[in-house]
């Protein structure tokens, strides 16, 4: 009875959506759905792919002015650079004085024997750390990048007192870069001698420094 | 019917919104510029620097 029932209601529902759709709002209805439906098909298929790549291309866009602009910032500054080099060219050497390529290290011990020798002193010791010449190994065994190496040495002098500040105003008027850790003035008496021409002896430690290339 | 295509529009419409957004957010995978090529130089020169090697001597 009851399948009876529903079968009937059904067939009823079937009549009035048919009549529906044959009255002209079923009409424009389902004229409506298809288009809603159509514009979706081809919001899909066609306007995602050309939106995406719309904006792949103006992502793109604003890097690439992004760089353009960093570029223009960069060849800038280094005509900047090249104005200021070539005005400075003929004082450039004095750079390669101050923190040569490499140790030159036997610069550092004719630089201070002839300072002692200009200072009327006598230069009694005078030492290096150990120096590694290879500039491939040095570079891998420094674990830290760093623009510069140094080399630590220390020495000893005999003289009075004017004589040995003039040495050392001499180790301070060097281009080369040198820096004086440690100075240290002790007396040192001979026998035989007055005590007004009491000998001083100067020691020195310090450091300097190369480019680490 | 109807309420099936305006579902069907709605959902085009958040998947190119979606797909818009995933890709403004999706990282560079190659950039434009290398480190070295971005880095800019600071033209600067201290002159004093000079000054003060020329009145050294030695």
């Amino acid at each position: 009875m009851n399948t009876a029932n529903t079968a009937i209601d059904q067939k009823r529902q079937q009549a009035r959506n048919k009549r529906f759709l044959q009255s002209p709002q079923g009409k424009s209805l389902a004229w409506l759905s298809l288009s809603v439906s159509t514009v979706a098909f081809f919001l899909i298929v066609a306007i995602k792919p050309t939106v995406i790549t719309i904006t792949k291309l103006i992502k793109e866009i604003e890097e690439k002015e992004a760089a353009s602009l960093l570029l223009d910032k960069k060849i800038a500054s280094l005509i900047a650079a090249q104005k200021i080099y070539a005005e400075n060219s003929q004082r450039l050497p004095m750079l390669n004085q101050a923190l040569p390529e490499k140790s030159e290290f036997p610069w550092l011990a004719n630089f201070l024997d002839s300072a002692a020798l200009s200072s009327q002193i006598e230069l009694s010791s005078l030492s290096f750390e150990k120096i590694n010449l290879n500039l491939a190994s040095l570079a891998k065994q420094s674990q830290k990048p760093s623009s510069y190496q140094s080399i630590n040495f220390s020495t000893n002098a005999k003289g009075d007192y004017l004589n040995l500040k003039n040495f050392v105003s001499l180790l301070e008027s060097s281009r080369r870069l040198i820096r004086i850790e440690l100075a240290g003035v002790s007396e040192t008496k001979k026998k035989n001698e007055e005590e007004t021409n009491t000998t001083l002896q100067l020691n020195i430690s310090g450091v300097m420094f190369f480019e680490n290339e | 019917m109807f309420l099936m295509a305006v579902l069907a529009l709605l959902v085009a419409v958040i998947w190119i919104y979606l797909s818009v957004f995933k890709v403004l957010n999706k990282p560079e995978e190659e950039p434009v510029l290398t480190p070295q090529e971005a880095r800019v130089i600071n033209p600067q020169l201290d002159e004093e620097v000079f000054d003060e090697l020329e009145k050294r001597n030695y």
